[in-house]
């Protein structure tokens, strides 16, 4: 009877097994349906909704169908549910819809994402940063938002260039807008303000520094605090992503393109002789004991350890074409390579759809508002206008009377505004020079531009090579870089390592596509 | 009349069945169910067109796990790790379980136990920085007390060099889950009979002795279940241990790069659901074809203790 009994259970579980797997497999089977009618009956929605918007009927905010987003942000803010609230005020009218936003921090916003767009209609708006967009389309996250578009590019072109935007392409389709914001980025060292003042170095603003220069004012700001890092990581053990070669944006490095990408020639980064000097000239930094020595298990970013006085400075890049060093910052920007538009530099920070939203033709109405409502950026940008912010006499946005920005229940578009799909349809902040919007302009398109640029690496092709070199550039790049291994045998190894790991076969299909690209440009 | 008897048997073993209901539904749910989900292993997922829709792609998911020097450095470095783990890990543990048992002042043993525990209860990222305040080039105790007190002058990189590695994770291993083995052994010998000890005294036998011919041989049986579940994982390894002690450190990763690590940080970005699949799934083929060979093993040398 025992036995008897084993078999039963047995039997029990295999049946619920079956069952299991039988209702699993409807359930997903019923979502590929779903998606189907989902793209069908959307494309019956553009009309309804066009209806809808023509009655403008006072409808009830609770009863509109609920478009959500993701985004990204550096604090937690307590007024995010009013500021959300009011932009619903203006997008229920606009569009018939109301927005829903996730707020998850930056450092763990990638892994939210790739959860909310492996769910079932859990996110609609996604905010991608720094994801391999092709990738992501090839998957079949993302929308193709290319019909949607193309109803009014205008509305887009009016903010963005049509090469920005056409980098977001996969196969001649759109699967993103990129964020109004900057497209170039100099790389420069951000210097302890108060240890600045202190030693008193001017810092000139126009000035570009040489690599000397930065060494003696490094020596002489250990020499002078003995107790703080000299240089430390851009973020945990990431010294500096790169500097003037472009990457076609592969942030392994699997291959790179010398001179901003003007060359046309794709070759291993152990070849590249920008990568070399500048390692062997952190090498001899870091052994005089002017950089951080634990930079390789360092987890803190530059942003907290400068301000905080645990450091003196770090190598970065970024955009500051107002170049402006309020009171209010704590460091000052020395410049050491002026600014350029990588081939990526539109594909960094844009805004998707995810391919399974149930309301694609609305979420893609109220991404537009997002681009072009200046009240939506005002609101998404510093919240609710008198609560939040307050408008200064020169028409910039500052914090509202006895607001700073650590006590204020708002206060994104101060900190970081560049999480936003449009910060230059808003007020400029109050930190920022006069007419920011229009100098921005002008130092994107005064930068020096990749001769790649709108070319995205798809490593689809080689995959299993591509995997096996991320591995090794894992270990070697940034160790090399941040001068914390010896670099002439550190070099040899890591050209050895990537050879065996098949890095030829990236860089063929690399060359291949930049070829392509090139000849259809 | 045979019937009848097993009726009644049926209904007196009930209750101990339905004690065993929230177990089998948990392994169902926990264990079973997501096992469908190793269709994905062969297939180009793309998420519009969900599991079943996917194309398949045969073995070509796989073919990563074996290309390049990489991963066999990888396979070798899980396996040898384990290894070491699992051999040091449970003499460790054996002793400290019979060290245990012989101390009798019933507070101190009481204390003792607890502290051996807690180890095991610390979050690894806590270990880590554990670890860190050790190793630290700027900071550390090693390099800044230890060593200068040995009088070197020069300080170890430790995060840059890979050869101290395998030694110092083992460390970290041993020192986080000793206490946790031995209390299951400890639970073990507290069951071991009395008289067999008492026996062993009259007729004269050692310390030694009674923990060579009694102890270890009551503690067999236990062993070789342990050994036989923790081989079964000897494809796996602790992802927190390999991940965040090292500090996710570039040039350890000769060192410190396990499967499990190795499939996250290639996988992390491209986002393909279909490789990490494929990567789990061979983890569990290995892991049985393992299990299954070592108790096969057991079965041949001493039929009573194999698993099955």
């Amino acid at each position: 009877m025992k036995i008897r009994m084993k078999k039963v259970i047995a039997l029990i579980s295999t049946m619920t097994l079956t069952a299991s797997l039988l209702l699993s497999g409807c359930g997903s089977s019923g979502n590929g349906n779903a998606g189907e009618t989902g793209s069908s009956t959307a494309k019956d929605n553009s009309n309804t909704q066009a209806a809808e918007s023509g009655e403008s009927s006072p409808t009830n905010i609770e009863d509109l169908p609920v478009i959500k987003m993701a985004a990204m942000t550096g604090a937690n803010y307590d007024d995010t549910d009013a500021v959300e609230a009011e932009i619903n005020k203006i997008l229920a009218e606009k569009v018939g819809a109301v927005l829903d936003i996730t707020w998850s921090g930056m450092g763990t916003y990638k892994q939210q994402v790739n959860l909310m767009l492996t769910g079932d209609g859990e996110v609609d708006i996604v905010l991608l940063s720094g994801v391999p967009l092709a990738t992501y389309a090839g998957n079949g996250m993302l929308l193709d938002l290319t019909d949607h578009y193309e109803q009014d590019p205008d509305a887009f072109l009016e903010w963005l260039d049509v090469s920005y935007i056409d980098s977001c392409r996969v196969n001649g389709r759109l699967y993103a807008i990129p964020e109004v914001i900057n497209f170039s980025n100099e790389i420069l060292v951000h210097a302890n303000k108060a240890m600045m003042d202190d030693m008193g170095i001017e810092a000139d603003d126009s000035k570009i520094w040489t690599m000397d220069e930065i060494h003696d004012l490094v020596k002489q700001a250990v020499d002078t605090y003995p107790d703080i890092y000299g240089i430390v990581p851009q973020t945990g053990s990431q010294f500096l992503a790169q500097i003037n070669y472009d990457n076609l944006g592969d942030t392994s490095f699997v291959g790179v393109i010398e001179d901003h990408g003007t060359t046309g020639k794709v070759i291993s980064v152990t070849e590249c002789e920008e990568y070399i000097e500048f390692s062997k000239t952190m090498r001899e930094w870091y052994q005089e004991g002017l950089i951080m020595q634990d930079c390789m298990s360092n987890t803190e970013a530059w942003s907290s350890m400068i301000p905080s006085g645990k450091a003196f400075c770090a190598f970065d890049a970024g955009a500051y074409p107002d170049n402006s060093s309020t009171e209010d910052t704590t460091y000052y920007n020395l410049t050491i390579y002026p600014n350029w538009s990588a081939a990526n530099c539109a594909v960094r920070l844009d805004y998707g759809i995810a391919a399974n939203s149930k309301n694609p033709d609305l979420a893609f109405a109220v991404l537009k508002e997002l681009y072009t409502d200046a009240d939506i950026c005002n609101l998404l940008m510093y919240g609710i206008e008198g609560t939040h912010y307050q408008v200064t006499a020169d028409g910039k946005a500052a914090p509202a009377e006895g607001l700073t920005l650590e006590n204020s229940g708002y206060s994104c578009g101060f900190i970081n505004g560049w999480v936003l799909p449009n910060m230059l349809n808003a007020y400029p902040s109050y930190t920022s020079a006069d007419g920011f919007s229009d100098l921005l302009r002008s130092y994107d398109a005064n930068a020096i531009k990749s001769g790649a640029l709108g070319c995205v690496f798809d490593s689809t092709n080689v995959t299993n090579e591509y995997t096996a070199c991320v591995n090794v550039f894992e270990k070697y790049y940034f160790a090399i870089m941040s001068g914390s291994m010896d670099t002439e045998s550190t070099l040899e190894t890591f050209k050895a390592e990537l050879k065996a790991a098949g890095e030829d076969v990236v860089i063929a299909e690399k060359q291949a596509q930049l070829d392509a690209f090139l000849t259809g440009k | 009349m045979k019937t009848k008897r097993s009726k009644i048997r049926w209904k007196r073993y009930l209750p101990l069945y339905l004690m065993m209901v929230p177990g089998i539904i948990y392994l169902l749910v926990n264990n079973y169910m997501p096992m469908s989900g190793l269709i994905l292993a062969f297939k180009r997922f793309n998420y519009s067109l969900g599991i079943w829709q996917s194309p398949w792609v045969g073995l070509s998911n796989f073919t990563y796990l074996f290309t390049g020097n990489e991963a066999l450095q990888i396979i070798r470095n899980t396996i040898c790790y384990n290894l070491v783990f699992i051999v040091l890990g449970t003499i460790l543990a054996i002793t400290v379980a019979i060290l245990l048992n012989d101390v009798r002042n019933v507070k101190i043993k009481k204390t003792y136990q607890t502290l051996i525990l807690i180890p095991y209860l610390i979050s690894i990222v806590i270990v880590s920085y554990i670890v860190f305040a050790f190793l630290s080039q700027d900071s550390g105790f090693v390099n800044n007390t230890l060593l200068k007190a040995l009088g070197r002058k020069d300080s170890i990189s430790w995060y840059t060099s890979p050869k101290y590695w395998p030694v110092i994770l083992t460390f970290v291993y041993l020192w986080k889950s000793f206490g946790y083995n031995s209390i299951i052994y400890y639970a073990t010998i507290i069951g071991i009979d009395e008289t067999y000890f008492e026996a062993a005294r009259i007729d004269g036998a050692t310390r030694w002795q009674q923990v060579w011919y009694i102890t270890l041989q009551c503690l067999k049986p236990t062993i070789i279940t342990l050994t036989l579940l923790s081989i079964g994982r000897v494809f796996y390894s602790d992802f927190g241990l390999f991940y965040q002690v090292p500090m996710d450190s570039g040039p350890l990763l000769n060192a410190t790069n396990t499967i499990d690590t190795y499939v996250y940080r290639a996988l992390l970005t491209l986002n393909d659901v279909g490789r990490s699949s494929a990567a789990g799934f061979m983890q569990s083929v290995m892991g049985f074809i393992v299990v299954f060979s070592a108790n096969l093993l057991v079965n041949k040398i001493d039929k009573d203790n194999a698993l099955f």
